[in-house]
Order: structure tokens, then C-alpha cells, then sequence
């Protein structure tokens, strides 16, 4: 069981949230303009990091509010958590 | 009154509250505050079970939570459970116990056969041998699960009701014994919010079975004042009889408490046990440690005990569990036994002790008593064959110091720390020399005291505690200035102890040498699982299934790591432990279950049209978590008829059905259209108030994840309908892209799903109805056409009613709040009588759209079909860009030979074909066969009087009308079909817009 | 047309029998308005008008309420938040606040339909609510005027802590109300609370 530090609501336990995979992967801003590589990179590609990892949570059963949340993916170890437009 | 072996005095029993319960349908008789064990063994039963492999006669090794052998089956029948441990379990009277592991009788045992055959049943000999030939491994499965008792299965349905918590603190204390007592004590004075759970019936742990004494009272004493005191005080939670199974991330802690254990088999109560989840800010790990066997042959032979086990024995329960003791120790623990076996008047015929010079306070008594000590020497060997009756002893060097009778062997070859629970959770531990064993290390929220650190005395154990108790309510956020003193006890000096692992010389080859006696894995077995390169601890666990037992090799585990690296010539610290896993020791799985059964299983959801459908005689059939009514058969009707009349009900005249479990969203702000332009394929800003439009919503994938009307309620607000099955997923995914990337739009989503309840009319006398029912909505053509919306009122009740059509007919939609719904319903079936209204479920539902070549998504879509697949291409906007667009010109998402949606119609107009039926071109047996495609919604269509079916084939749209075959699952034969346009009635939509 | 037609609450307006000391009360609260506002926190202007209307000033930390004689406001989200009334007809004050916030951007929906309020209230209020919600509702943690969203058992429920009898207020939606309340009753069993329930199917 992982303890989320939702910003809104404090830390719940993690079957109030839905993951929503790896953050900072912004939807292109034309994606006609793109390659199909270029649209499959953004689609599919993801980096699986080792370590220090930003991801999407959203807190389902809480506020509703999609956060991004710091995790090492080796230790579990949540290392913060911040909201959307605040600097991360 | 047969308890010979009962001591006189003494002990923590209650010798006016005597009480009976049986063994094997023996009488046993004992006194409340016996464990089962203590009351066997003051019975004179030393034999508890066989072995779990060679069926070896084996008695108590411990008096605690970490014994290998005293395994027993408690109750009969449907309360019955298994593998529960003799050594903490309370005496009760009426308790049935039984052995687990022998057969017929526990006292002839046809599978110790087994035991003579050991040296043909090394380790991985089932593996190895009962491989081949394949077909008889049922065979062989039989008789082992036959052999390989590990008690019974109830074989009915448990009636017992576990109870299941959750619980905060600021600090959890594990082990109520002196360290864990000090513990919690100290942060209870410090003001934090305590709970303090300890595996036995009483707190305590040590105290209650030690001479000595705390803050000037005898150590029993001192502890009952000491629990009574946490008792009452108001923030603190006690729990005994309570385990801690399990540490998780987070340090969620399981605890599973045993209720009622003074009930036989834990009948008649509410509640056969009690996990707790806790979730403490801090932890102090106060768990003690397991005293560690020693190696010799025949090490496993009943009246082997730890040393501990013997004092607790003699001590709290009042037993001897032998009349004349032999003492084989590497350090000075079992000094003490022998002074508390000499109190008792057992003689203590040898002490063995590995040490060449042992000096200490505790020697230099027993010396002053008498007792003869043998230092640098051990025991080679056990003899005797039910039970122990005389030791070999040995000096270092392999000379022979004779054999000296005995029915008791205390082994004590030092101590490891209880630390499962810290190991669990992947905390960190150090090798520590001076104990020979790993000791956890302590973190920021956990504080391991007393034994569990490896400080073995009583004193530094109170210190440690008092210190980490106050330390972790402090890390906890509590201080209230107060800093509680330790409780005091006698400084005794102590010798150091001498690692022991292996028997010198040639005698590590005797036979057998165990060292784990659950799972009967010896020290050859270790050895053999080296020697063919199965070196890594985890490895040797694999291959000789050590610590695998019920027991987790609580004792075997730490054995084996000193055995290992001298075997493997290397530091016990590199070769670790196997990976401590929950529980800690076993745990009900109707506890772990708890509430979550039965009824309660997962919520079930339904309408507020719910008891309507009950008493109208529906068959009901779960969608996701929403039971819905599925069809209402007639007296005598099966379900073919009922759908059936159902289905020309609606084509007909008019039929009713409640659809109150689609999600509904209402889409609100000045960017509504912009936003709803982005998540659908199809153009929204230029909707009219007041109008209805079909959408598709697509992953960015391309691939279609729902679909349902939306209706523009007015400038700035819509209502979106989304599958029943998608309300929650779509409403998240909508959010995501409004707060995650979108931050721009002005839009705000709020769920309407359950305060409009949405009764659908369908059918050509359904604008009768409604009228008949009363509703203030003109609802001519002309002022109500197709794909509009109304608001008004239906029978008083003020609606929003829908001309949208899911059947192919004249349909309305009508959203009533939730709580007058079954009113409005009521109002519109009442009105429909002369018109022969039909109340229909979600099986016509589904014949009725499957005939105008409707999808529904999830069974006509699985994620990978894209709009034009199903042929929804029209509804791709090229004007503007739609989530999941850009995919649609990925190489894959045009194909021409992509799965495409068909009609199929069969030969045999009487056959419907299976779902999900695979779709070829020719039969055959040829393997494998090419697939063009699968069956994806199959019925049989009353007002066609025949079958139909959709289905998805490979380049299906540019050949219709081509022969297809179609798997049957059943009888392998192939139904001859042939591909058609995919709306089978109605297909210019006539029907839908009168 | 304006005849009243009979109202039907998930549980039947359920009320436990009279407790025995020492356990709790369950009852369910009917027919109350319930609001689901939205509004930028942002925006002074609105935020004003709204407290015009509903003579309380929204709580804007998180997980808390702010009530009135008429009226309570629970916090749901930044921008979120939950009217509930039993004085407000829902109608008017949707009208209301949509008047007063006319050139704003928010959203206000009526669905009082939608949900329902069960009342868990008694000494052992805490402990059976603790045997389905992991959240610490210890008075020190979670006081009267505190609000949570979170699970209770597998339904997503809104507590508010009423008072220091303990008396919580669970809002669930309509469909999960069955199960919620068959849930607490199992709860409260080993309290010896008893009540008619509606069987859910």
C-alpha cells in the first residue's frame, strides 16, 4: 500500500487514486504537422525510468484533481507531490 | 487429575480454574492459563506430530510462535483450523486438537516408511524422479497431497464472521514483553496515541517467565501492573492475542487478532478473528528473538527443546517437560535453565557448552550448584527413538566424552532477532558478530528495543525500550515535556557467545542432522543443493524448500545462514537470509477476506426502478457493479420467448425500459463546444440548443473508447450520455485533459449520472403514451422531431425528454430526478396498458439495436477498432482536430485488410452463431487455420424470423456477401454464413423518425 | 400538473430503533437539497455574489465546511464544493445563484436526486465507521466542521464530522446507498446496532 500525498487533501491510501503514467509529455501542439515516428514517439514512447520518476496521479475518490507525484521507482519512496502549474 | 509432569508450585496457571480438553480424543487435562503444549506436556505428551517429510516423531521444540513441530488441527467440521500452533495456543475446555501430519495414528505411522528410505529422498527427489512418465504425475499428486499433511480444509463454508479495522496512531509497538512495555509506557507518558499488540494471551513476553525482577518487583508482577496501567489508560489500544503478520509500505502493519480463543474451536461467536490495519506514525519493533537450535544427529528427536522454551516451561506453566535434563549450549543462556531445572528439581545431568573457558555471572553459579559442566564440548548425537534418552558428547577435537542418559536436551546456540517484520518491508539489517545473527538497523519511523536488537539482558531491554518508546512518540509530533525513567533491573555480566554451526570433523556427516524440521531439510540436503550450484541463499531455499514451512523457518532461517557460509567457507553476512516475506505466521484467509463477502463483496447498484422490475418477475444480469433487469419472462416463458415478445412489443406497439444507468456529465462554460470539439470526432459548436448529436470519443490511439448523444441544454451548457459501463473512466479522462493539458478552456464537468433516472418509450404507440401519461411537451413531429430535446414535465414531474432512438423506432428518452422516478414510471406503464405497453430489459435492448446494425462499445469494439472499422467514417470531422485523429492516418489504422463490420447471415436462418466464433474463409484442419475475423453480437431476430449477426472480418466491407464459415466451440463443426450490410431492418431509418 | 408526486429516497428514510448506550444511531436524511457548485477561487467577484446568496462565505481550505442555520458548504475541490440544505428548495436557489452569477464562470447543478445523507451518530460511531474508512476521523484529526472525500468500504462517500457525540454525516451516491448501509449495519453488529434495511437486489 502506497500512502499519496494528494496537495489538495494530505496523504490517502492509494486505492483512492488513479495512475496516469509518466508526466511532462505534452500533447503536440499540431499533430498533423508530425511524422508518423514523431506521433508514435509521443503515443507510445515512454522513458520507464529507473530511480526518480514524475507521474500522473489523479485523486478519484477525493477531489477529483490530477497532481504529479515524484516517486523512485526503485524504493517506492514518494518524494513529493505538486499541482498542476506550480513549479515542479 | 494425571499431570505428572506438573510441578507442584509456581507457574502463572490458575490451579482453581482446572479445565479438560482432548488430543487426539484423549482427555488432557490442564489449568486455565495453559497453552495447549504446556498442558501436553504436563500430560506427559511429548509426541505432537510427525514429520512433514519423513514422518519423524517430533514433540514442542519452543514455547513460543517460532516452533516447527507443534502444528495441531483445532475443531471439527466447518469451524476447523488447521496448522495452528499447540505453543500459543490458549487451554480451553472442549477443545478438540488433533495431530496434523500422521497416518493412520499418530503412534503408527505407515508414512514413517518414509523416514526409512531418507537417505533415498534427498532434496529435489520429487523433481527429479516423479517427472516421468508424465501421464502418471496425477498419481503421484494424489499420494503426496495424501502424504504431505498439512492439516485439513474445513469442507463447508465457514460460518465464523471476521472482523476487519482500521486503525491510526502515533506509535505502534510490536511485542508487549519488557522492551515493548517499557515501550509503550514511555509513549504514552510522552502523550502520543499508542497501540500495543504482543502474539500471546498475556503481555509480558519474557517477564512472566524469568526469576528476576523489575523495579524491586518479581519481573510477572511488575509486568500485570505495567499492562493494567496501559490498559486503562484512555489513547492507548492493547491488543493481545494479537499478530503482527505483516509490514508494508508505508509501514501499513497487519495485525491479526484471535477472538474469543477461550471458546472450543472458536464456536458459537460472532467472530473468529479481527485484522487490524494500521497505519502508526512511528513503529517500535519490540519483537525479542528466537533462541537457535544446534546440529547433531537426531537433533529432532522429542525432548530436544530450546533452552528458552525449557525455562518458560518450568517457569510460567509449572511444567517439567523432562525428568532428567543434558544442556548443549554456546553461550550463557542455558546456565539459566539449568538453575531454573535445578530449582525445580530436575537434575541437570551435563552442560555442553562449545566454549572453552566460559566465564560470567550464570556459569559461576550453576558451577557453585554443582552442575556438572563440560566446556569445549558438544553434543554429537541424540539417542533414543520416540524420544530422546541419552546425548553423545564430544570434545572439539572429535574425542569421545560418552553418552549421558537423559529425556530432556535443551539446545541453546544463541539468539536472532525476531526481525521478519523490519525485513519485510525491505528495511535494512546488519550482520552482528557478537550474536552470530542479524540485527535490524533502525530507520526514522522504525525503533527496534530489547532482543530484537540483539541485547539479550533484561535491563538494557527496559533502557531500550523507555528510550524508543519515548523517542518514536517525539518523532511522532508528541512531546509533553515529560521524559519517563527506565524501569530498573539487576546489570548481570555476561560471557560472550562462540558461533557454532557444524559438528568438528567427520561427525557433520552423521545422519540425520536437521535443520529445518518442518520441512525435514537436513544438513545433507544443504549440502547437496552447494554442491550442485545452488549457492545463493535464496537459491538453497528454492532447492530444498528451507523455510517454506507454516513456521517460515523462524528457527531454521538463521541456522541455515551460519551453516551455509562455513560450508561455503565465506561470511555468514554475505551469504543474508532468504527474503522475509508476510505473514509473519498464518493468518485466516477468512480474515484477510473479512466484510468483503457475500453480499458485500462489492457494491451492488441499482435503479430507483428497482423494486418495480422485482416484483414484475425480471431476471436480472450484472453490468459492471449495476444490476439491471434483463428480460421479464411470463409464467412458463423461457427466456427465447420472453425476448422474443418482448422485441415484437416494441417493434409493434410500445415498450418501456429503464436505461438510468448511463452516465450522464453535464459539460458547462463559455469553451463547452470548443472543449467538446476537441474529445469528439464530430463538429459540436454549432449545435442548436435545444438538439441531440450522436458522438464518438477516441483514445489517442484512434481507437474508439465511447460513445452516446450529447444534447446543448443551452449556450454554454451540454449533456453527454456515456455507455453505463464507461461513466466513471470517461468523466476521469475528460477531467485529465481539462487539468492536465487544456488548463485554458473555460469548461467545468460535474456527474448527473444518478439524479436523472432515464426511462426509455420505444416503439410506434410510444407518442401515445406519453401523451396519454400527461406532459406539458407538444410532441407532434414538428415541434418535437428526431435528435431534439424537450423540458417540461411527464406525469407532474418536471423531464427532460430525448427523441432518440437505440431501437430503430419512434423513442423518447426521459431524464426524471432519480427520486420520482419509479412515480414517472408507474404514470407512463399505467398509460400504455390499452396501447400494450411491454416493459422490456437489456436483452431486447440488445436484439433491437443489434438489428439496425448498432455497435455497442466493449462488444463490437476491444480497444482496437477505429471508427471507419465499424463504419462511423462519416463521423470524422476533416475541418478541425479531434483527440486520437492523427492516428486514424498511422500506417496500421488504414490498412485495407483491417477488421471491418459486417452482417453475417447463416444458411440455416434457425442457427445463431456463438460470439466471439471465430470467422474463416474455408474449413479445414489444416493448422493454422487463417482467421478473418470473430462474431462479435449474435441473436435471433423475432421480427426478421431469423438469425443475425455482427461481426468484424478482416476486408469484410468490399466483399459482402462473400461465404464465411463460423467456429462452433461445442462440436467442432463450421456454420456456412454469408457476409451482408451490417443494418438488417429498417435501413433507411424510416421507422425512427415519424 | 403541479400536483406533488411521492418522493422516493434510496433507503426509505431508514431509522435505526432507539440505541442502547454506549452504541450509535443510523438514520437517513431524506429529500435534502444538494448543490453542486463550481467557481474560480479566484474570482473575488463571484465568490462574493455567492456568499450574497447563500449568507456564508464558501470554505476555501481544503476538507473543511462552513454552515449556517439554512445552509452547508463542504469543500470538494479547489473549486468545487457541495450546497446542502434541508431549508433551500433546490430550484430557487439553483436560479439564484445562477442569477448571481451571471457573466462568471461557473456552473451550478442540482443533484439532490442523485444522493442521500446517512447519519451515523453515538459513541461508536467512530468504531463502525472505522471497520470501512482508512481515513484517521480521531477528533484530533478530523473535528466537527471537517470534511472528507474518500472510500468507504468499496464506495466513494463524503463525510462530514457533525459534532463531538461523534455524529458523522455520510453522503453517498443514490445507486452505492444499499450497500453502504447494509455495509454499516454489518459493522455494527459487534455494537449491537440494529436496523431495517432495503434489500438492494
Amino acid at each position: 500500500m502506497l500512502l499519496i500525498p494528494c496537495p489538495w487533501c494530505g496523504p490517502r491510501e492509494d486505492d483512492e487514486f488513479t495512475f496516469g503514467g509518466e508526466a511532462d509529455i505534452p500533447r503536440p501542439a499540431d499533430p498533423a504537422a508530425l511524422t508518423d515516428e514523431q506521433w508514435a514517439d509521443y503515443l507510445f514512447m515512454r522513458d520507464n525510468r529507473r530511480g526518480h520518476h514524475r507521474e500522473q496521479w489523479c485523486h478519484t475518490a477525493g477531489c477529483r484533481r490530477w497532481f504529479i507525484v515524484e516517486r523512485d521507482t526503485v524504493t517506492n519512496e514518494i518524494l513529493g507531490a505538486s499541482i498542476y502549474g506550480d513549479s515542479p | 487429575m494425571s499431570q505428572p509432569f506438573r510441578l507442584t508450585q509456581g507457574g502463572r496457571i490458575e490451579r482453581d480454574a482446572p479445565l479438560q480438553f482432548t488430543f487426539d480424543g484423549r482427555p488432557i487435562h490442564a489449568f486455565r492459563g495453559d497453552t495447549v503444549a504446556s498442558a501436553l506436556l504436563a500430560n506427559g505428551v511429548t509426541l505432537v506430530g510427525r514429520s512433514f517429510k519423513y514422518h519423524r516423531p517430533r514433540g514442542m521444540v519452543s514455547a513460543g510462535a517460532e516452533d516447527p513441530n507443534a502444528f495441531v488441527q483445532l475443531g471439527h467440521g466447518p469451524r476447523t483450523l488447521p496448522n495452528r500452533l499447540a505453543t500459543v495456543t490458549a487451554a480451553a475446555s472442549g477443545l478438540e486438537v488433533r495431530h496434523v501430519n500422521a497416518w493412520p495414528s499418530l503412534d503408527f505411522d505407515l508414512m514413517s516408511a518414509f523416514g526409512l528410505a531418507a537417505p533415498f529422498i534427498p532434496a529435489g527427489f520429487y523433481y527429479k524422479t516423479l517427472m516421468w512418465p508424465r501421464r502418471l504425475w496425477p498419481l503421484y499428486e494424489h499420494f503426496l497431497r495424501h502424504a504431505a499433511g498439512l492439516g485439513h480444509a474445513p469442507n463447508a463454508p465457514d460460518p465464523d464472521r471476521y472482523d476487519q479495522v482500521h486503525a491510526h496512531c502515533d506509535v505502534l509497538v510490536v511485542g508487549a514483553g519488557a522492551a515493548g512495555l517499557a515501550a509503550a509506557r514511555a509513549a504514552e507518558q510522552s502523550g502520543a496515541r499508542v497501540i500495543v499488540a504482543d502474539e500471546q494471551a498475556e503481555f509480558g513476553g519474557g517477564l512472566l517467565s524469568t526469576t528476576e525482577r523489575v523495579d524491586g518487583l518479581p519481573a510477572p508482577q511488575w509486568a500485570d501492573a505495567a499492562t493494567s496501567e496501559l490498559s486503562s489508560a484512555p489513547e492507548v489500544t492493547a491488543l493481545p492475542n494479537t499478530t503482527a503478520f505483516g509490514l508494508y509500505e508505508s509501514n501499513l502493519v497487519l495485525l491479526a487478532e484471535r477472538l474469543h480463543t477461550d471458546q472450543p474451536d472458536n464456536a458459537g461467536s460472532e467472530s473468529g478473528a479481527r485484522v487490524w490495519r494500521v497505519l502508526p506514525k512511528q513503529i517500535v519493533l519490540a519483537t525479542g528473538a528466537h533462541e537457535r537450535p544446534l546440529l547433531f544427529a537426531n537433533n529432532d528427536r522429542p525432548g530436544v527443546m530450546l533452552a528458552g522454551a525449557i525455562s518458560t516451561y518450568l517457569n510460567r506453566y509449572a511444567v517439567a517437560p523432562g525428568s532428567r535434563a543434558v544442556l548443549f549450549t554456546n553461550n550463557d543462556a542455558a546456565y539459566l535453565t539449568a538453575l531454573d531445572l535445578a530449582d525445580a528439581g530436575v537434575p541437570v545431568a551435563a552442560i555442553a557448552d562449545v566454549r572453552s573457558d566460559p566465564e560470567g555471572d550464570l556459569p559461576a553459579q550453576a558451577r557453585t550448584r554443582g552442575i556438572p559442566i563440560h566446556a569445549g564440548a558438544v553434543v554429537v548425537q541424540a539417542h533414543g527413538r520416540g524420544r530422546v534418552a541419552a546425548a553423545e558428547l564430544c570434545a572439539l577435537d572429535g574425542a569421545p566424552l560418552g553418552t549421558v542418559e537423559c529425556d530432556l536436551l535443551g539446545v541453546s546456540g544463541g539468539f536472532a532477532p525476531a526481525l521478519h517484520l523490519h525485513a519485510q518491508a525491505g528495511a535494512p539489517m546488519t550482520w552482528n558478530p557478537q550474536i552470530a545473527a542479524f540485527a535490524p538497523r533502525p530507520s526514522h519511523d522504525i525503533h527496534p528495543a530489547g532482543a530484537v536488537t540483539g541485547q539479550l539482558d533484561l535491563a538494557s531491554a527496559l533502557r531500550q525500550g523507555t528510550s524508543a518508546g519515548a523517542a518514536a512518540a517525539a518523532a511522532a509530533g508528541c512531546s509533553n515535556g515529560h521524559t519517563p525513567a527506565a524501569p530498573r533491573a539487576a546489570e548481570t555480566h555476561t560471557s560472550d557467545l562462540e558461533p557454532y554451526w557444524l559438528p568438528p570433523g567427520d561427525l557433520a556427516r552423521a545422519k540425520p542432522q536437521f535443520v529445518d524440521l518442518h520441512e525435514d531439510v537436513t544438513l545433507d540436503d544443504l549440502r547437496l543443493s552447494l554442491r550442485e550450484g545452488f549457492q545463493s541463499i535464496e537459491h538453497v531455499k528454492r532447492y530444498t524448500t528451507l523455510g517454506m514451512g507454516p513456521d517460515q523457518g523462524k528457527l531454521a532461517n538463521p541456522l541455515a545462514t551460519g551453516v551455509i557460509a562455513q560450508l561455503l567457507g565465506r561470511d555468514p553476512a554475505s551469504v543474508g537470509t532468504p527474503r522475509h516475506r508476510p505473514a509473519y505466521s498464518p493468518v485466516s484467509l477468512g480474515a484477510i477476506a473479512g466484510r468483503h463477502i457475500g453480499p458485500l463483496a462489492d457494491p451492488v447498484r441499482v435503479t430507483p426502478m428497482q423494486e418495480w422490475h422485482q416484483s414484475a418477475g425480471a431476471r436480472f444480469e450484472n453490468v459492471g457493479q449495476w444490476r439491471r433487469a434483463w428480460y421479464y419472462p411470463h409464467p412458463g416463458e423461457s427466456m427465447h420467448e420472453a425476448v422474443a415478445r418482448e422485441c415484437l412489443a416494441v417493434r409493434h406497439r410500445v415498450g418501456i425500459l429503464d436505461y438510468s444507468t448511463l452516465g450522464k456529465i453535464e459539460v458547462t462554460g463559455p469553451d463547452a463546444g470548443e472543449f467538446l470539439d476537441r474529445v469528439y470526432t464530430n463538429a459540436w459548436k454549432r449545435l442548436r440548443p435545444g438538439r441531440c448529436r450522436y458522438g464518438l470519443m477516441l483514445g489517442e490511439d484512434g481507437m474508439i473508447f465511447d460513445d452516446g448523444v450529447t444534447a446543448r441544454l443551452d449556450a454554454q451548457r451540454y449533456l453527454m450520455f456515456t455507455s453505463t459501463s464507461n461513466a466513471a473512466p470517461v468523466l476521469a479522462w475528460l477531467e485529465q485533459w481539462l487539468q492536465t493539458e487544456w488548463t485554458d478552456l473555460r469548461v467545468y464537468l460535474t456527474s448527473v449520472s444518478e439524479h436523472w433516472s432515464n426511462i426509455a418509450l420505444a416503439g410506434p404507440r410510444s407518442r401515445d403514451v406519453l401523451a396519454a401519461a400527461g406532459t406539458d411537451i407538444p410532441l407532434a413531429q414538428k415541434d418535437f422531431p428526431f435528435m431534439t430535446f424537450r423540458e417540461g414535465h411527464v406525469a407532474g414531474v418536471p423531464a427532460r425528454a430525448f427523441r432518440i432512438s437505440f431501437s430503430g423506432e419512434l423513442s423518447y428518452e426521459i431524464n426524471v430526478p432519480a427520486d420520482r422516478a419509479l412515480h414517472v414510471w408507474e404514470a407512463l406503464f399505467d398509460a400504455g396498458r390499452p396501447f400494450g405497453i411491454t416493459p422490456y430489459g437489456t436483452e431486447t435492448m440488445h436484439v433491437l439495436r443489434a438489428e439496425k446494425g448498432f455497435i455497442i462499445v466493449g462488444q463490437e469494439t476491444d480497444g482496437s477498432v477505429t471508427p471507419d472499422d465499424v463504419g462511423l467514417g462519416r463521423l470524422l470531422s476533416r475541418r478541425k482536430d479531434f483527440l486520437g485523429k492523427r492516428s486514424l492516418s498511422r500506417p496500421d489504422s488504414v490498412r485495407p485488410d483491417r477488421k471491418q463490420l459486417v452482417g453475417l447471415l447463416t444458411d440455416d436462418p434457425a442457427r445463431v452463431l456463438p460470439e466471439g466464433g471465430h470467422v474463416v474463409d474455408t474449413p479445414g484442419r489444416r493448422r493454422p487455420l487463417p482467421m478473418r475475423g470473430h462474431v462479435t453480437s449474435s441473436y435471433f431476430s423475432p421480427v426478421l424470423g431469423r438469425s443475425i449477426a455482427l461481426a468484424m472480418v478482416a476486408g469484410g466491407r468490399a466483399a459482402l456477401g462473400e461465404r464465411l464459415y463460423v467456429a462452433t466451440l461445442h462440436d467442432d463443426r463450421w456454420l456456412p454464413a454469408r457476409s451482408c450490410h451490417p443494418v438488417f431492418y429498417d435501413p433507411e431509418g424510416a421507422r425512427q423518425h415519424v | 400538473m403541479s400536483r406533488p408526486t411521492p418522493r422516493r429516497s434510496p433507503l426509505g428514510a431508514i431509522e435505526s430503533a432507539q440505541p442502547r448506550p454506549q452504541t450509535a444511531q443510523l438514520s437517513e436524511r431524506p429529500f435534502l437539497t444538494h448543490i453542486n457548485l463550481r467557481a474560480d477561487p479566484a474570482d473575488a467577484e463571484a465568490l462574493a455574489a455567492i456568499q450574497q446568496v447563500l449568507g456564508l462565505q464558501l470554505p476555501l481550505t481544503p476538507n473543511t465546511t462552513a454552515a449556517n442555520q439554512e445552509l452547508l458548504a463542504a469543500w470538494l475541490g479547489p473549486d468545487e464544493w457541495l450546497l446542502l440544505s434541508q431549508h433551500h428548495r433546490s430550484d430557487s436557489l439553483v436560479t439564484n445563484l445562477q442569477a448571481a452569477l451571471t457573466g462568471h464562470v461557473a456552473s451550478v447543478v442540482d443533484i439532490s436526486a442523485g444522493q442521500t445523507v446517512i447519519r451515523l451518530s453515538g459513541p461508536s460511531a467512530l468504531d463502525i465507521l472505522a471497520r470501512g474508512c482508512a481515513l484517521d476521523l480521531h477528533p484530533s484529526v478530523f473535528p466537527p466542521g471537517a470534511c472528507a472525500q474518500t472510500l468507504l468500504a468499496r464506495a466513494q462517500a463524503l463525510l462530514i464530522a457533525v459534532d463531538d457525540t461523534p455524529t458523522f454525516d455520510i453522503i453517498v451516491r443514490r445507486s452505492f446507498a444499499p450497500y453502504v448501509a447494509a455495509w454499516l449495519q454489518d459493522s455494527a453488529r459487534p455494537f449491537g446496532l440494529h436496523f431495517p434495511t432495503s434489500d438492494p437486489a
